[in-house]
């Protein structure tokens, strides 16, 4: 705050100086004219007094009776304010001249003559008045009288004048400045009750009455406060609202078990409700995701980037993304289940990607467990089949040497193919294990896909035939090179045709090949039940049955995917639905 | 085709079960069999009898086959007989392959005519 000046005194300065000026033109107008009529009362004064003493002579002048006259004018000039007087004749000789008074010591010079009165200098007036006889001028009469009196006269009006002027002037002011300062008193109250309101005081408000402005601006003042103080609770129990909700919010995303972040389209983490196993969240927020994807294993880096491209692109979710995660500090393996999902602005603009990633380490742990158990169980399995098998394969000879019942024939083959049946679950459920588990490897060579598909149909025709199912074969024309593991491959497209003949009662089972643009495609089609729409992926599962009921699908199919996934392919299945066939893709890439 | 004395195979193996079936099948006219439930019997009988073959099972009680092999092999310096492994375990040491004659290792299980296959394989060969 600089030097203020009050806002009383801003208001009543123009008016003062108004007052000022106006009283000053009124003083200044006055004293002139007062001069002037005591002047002119003087002059006319003087005249008369001239003009009375010049009749008073006329008779010593006429008679020439110059000592009476001498004495005569002395006697005037020794009278009052009368300074001098002298007789000058028509020739402008003088006659007859006073003594003079101390103060002047010689007649003044009157050039041109004197006509009537006029201010001679400074201090003297003259006054001339002619000496007649009937109308004839005899000679003129001059009088000199001193100002003094004159203006004594005038300084004693001015005196008087001057002072009544500044009384009032004083008067004028001082009621100015009190109307004013009563007039502006209550926006000092206006500021006052700011200041208060300013000290927290809010309750405060401008009681004004003044039938003016000011009381508009009071009222108007109170009511804009009232206005923000409502406006001010309901900010304070919207935001109070505000906080709750986001409390609850942070409450339930925070205590969640899983792992729920937000990424910025540009790949940052935005948001992390908590940290990964063994990964703290402020570090994480803090280092980004290249720390988190340092703990990942290279394959799992690939898959999250690539989904991370895919639900920009595609602005779609990736549900059920699998990565493995290293522990920082114990190198255990922690598995992940991650879902992404795309978050869109209200323009529709891609904002985030959303993620939810859930430990399911423990659910891996069991299903490997499970495996394992599958595997133990199959292992111990299968030498007591073996000899099962080896057994009934000595007893079928034996009885073909003797003449041995049919019926005895008959149950001696069921026993055999139930047994070779078990025995091919066993074996398939191993080759999986191992190939899952990596102990069985794929090997790669030139091969064909065209002969090892003609191996297949070949050997499984027999299969076909005694279902009475037709066997079609549609193979491409260019020689499908391939650098795989054929007998894996064979067991692919074997287990899929076995597994079209065995849900097929009639119609026909169709084994095609062809090249689609980079890739290799082999379809195996057939007429059989179909399968429903929500089966298509889960038929891939091992020992996958629709109900307890139903045949199961052993571990063919999955078998048959773990083949092409391992040969970098894909695998699905395509039915219309239930009794409308299904069809059985595999596309390797070239 | 010349009658000919039948050839002596020595099966080394503790399972009694398998014994019974190695019995079934090639206890005949062609082949005569020995049985011995471990490495030692093995040995013993292997030195008595001169079989022409042995089918040895790798885990056995007493001497398992790795030791059977290696006294046979490195003690006796027998390397002419012909050895079939048939062994749950398809990973045998290969300095126990390197010398001798036809060290085949067959997985257990195996379908019987596998073994059969390898048996008549083994004596087509001109000793």
């Amino acid at each position: 705050m600089g030097y203020q000046v009050s806002l009383r005194y801003k208001l009543a300065l123009p008016v003062w100086i108004f007052v000022f000026l106006i009283l000053a033109l009124l003083t200044h107008t006055t004293i002139r004219l007062i001069r002037e009529f005591v002047v002119q009362a003087f002059q006319a004064r003087i005249l008369s007094e001239a003009e009375t003493f010049a009749d008073s002579i006329k008779v010593d002048f006429l008679l020439r009776n110059f000592s009476s006259l001498q004495t005569h004018v002395d006697w005037l000039a020794s009278l009052g304010d009368v300074r001098g007087a002298r007789i000058i004749d028509l020739e402008g000789i003088t006659i007859i001249k006073s003594k003079l008074q101390s103060d002047l010591n010689e007649f003044p010079p009157t050039d041109p003559p004197l006509i009537g009165a006029e201010a001679v200098n400074r201090n003297l007036y003259g006054v001339a008045v002619p000496l007649k006889l009937g109308t004839r001028r005899l000679a003129r009469l001059e009088v000199f009288f001193s100002s003094q009196s004159l203006e004594a006269t005038v300084r004693e009006i001015y005196r008087g004048r001057i002072f009544f002027s500044f009384l009032a002037g004083f008067a004028i002011a001082v009621i100015t400045a009190t109307w004013t300062w009563i007039t502006i008193r209550p926006l000092f109250r206006l500021k006052n009750t700011v200041q208060q309101i300013l000290k927290g005081r809010t309750d405060a408000r401008a009681k004004i009455h003044t039938g003016d402005e000011i009381e508009d601006l009071a009222e108007a003042f109170n009511e804009m406060v009232n206005r923000l103080q409502q406006s001010l609770k309901n900010l304070r129990a919207r935001s109070e609202a505000l906080e709750e909700s986001e409390e609850k919010y942070r409450i339930l995303v925070e205590n969640a078990s899983d792992v729920i972040w937000l990424l910025s389209p540009e790949g940052q983490i935005v948001f992390l409700s908590q940290g990964f196993s063994g990964l703290q969240r402020q570090t994480l927020l803090k280092e980004g995701l290249p720390l988190l994807l340092s703990f990942h294993t290279d394959e799992s880096i690939q898959k999250f980037e690539s989904a991370i491209e895919q639900v920009k692109d595609t602005k779609t979710a990736v549900l059920h993304l699998d990565t493995t995660y290293h522990h920082p500090e114990t190198h255990a393996e922690v598995f992940y289940s991650t879902n992404l999902t795309p978050v869109f602005s209200r323009s529709g603009e891609l904002k985030g990607i959303q993620a939810v990633s859930r430990d399911v380490t423990e659910l891996k742990r069991i299903e490997m467990m499970k495996d394992h158990l599958i595997r133990d169980v199959a292992h111990e399995l299968k030498t007591p089949v073996a000899k099962f098998q080896m057994a009934l394969g000595w007893l079928e000879k034996e009885m073909e040497k003797t003449s041995a019942g049919e019926l005895l024939k008959e149950v001696l083959d069921l026993m055999k193919r139930n047994a070779d049946l078990l025995m091919r679950i066993i074996m398939e459920i191993m080759d999986l294990s191992r190939l899952e588990s990596g102990a069985d490897r794929i090997i790669r060579k030139e091969c064909n896909l065209n002969d090892i598909l003609y191996r297949v149909c070949d050997d499984l025709e027999p299969l076909a035939k005694e279902k009475r199912l037709q066997m079609e074969i549609k193979l491409s024309r260019e020689t499908l090179s391939f650098l795989g593991d054929e007998e894996k491959l064979y067991r692919l497209f074997s287990n899929l045709v076995i597994n079209a003949v065995k849900f097929t009662s009639k119609g026909k089972v169709l084994v095609e090949s062809l090249k689609n643009g980079k890739n290799l495609r082999v379809v195996v089609r057939d007429t059989g039940i179909g399968l429903e729409k929500e089966d298509l992926e889960r038929v891939f599962d091992r020992f996958f049955q629709k109900t307890p009921a139903t045949h199961g699908m052993g571990v063919g199919l999955a078998l048959a995917r773990e083949i092409a996934v391992l040969h970098g392919g894909q695998i699905w299945a395509e039915s219309e639905g239930i009794g409308k066939g299904s069809a059985f893709i595999v596309e390797l890439p070239q | 085709m010349m009658v000919r004395e039948p050839k002596k195979i020595l099966i080394i193996e503790d399972d009694e079960d398998l014994h019974l079936l190695y019995r079934l099948y090639l206890q005949g006219e062609s082949y005569q069999i020995f049985q011995a439930r471990n490495g030692k019997e093995g040995l013993e009988l292997a030195e008595q009898k001169n079989p022409d073959l042995i089918i040895l099972d790798m885990i056995m009680p007493v001497m398992d086959g790795e030791e059977f092999i290696q006294k046979f092999r490195f003690e006796k310096k027998i390397f002419d007989v012909p050895v079939i492994i048939a062994s749950v375990n398809d990973k045998i040491p290969p300095h126990l392959i390197e010398k001798g004659k036809i060290l085949k290792v067959l997985r257990k299980p195996f379908p019987i005519d596998v073994l059969l296959r390898e048996i008549e394989s083994v004596f087509k060969i001109p000793c």
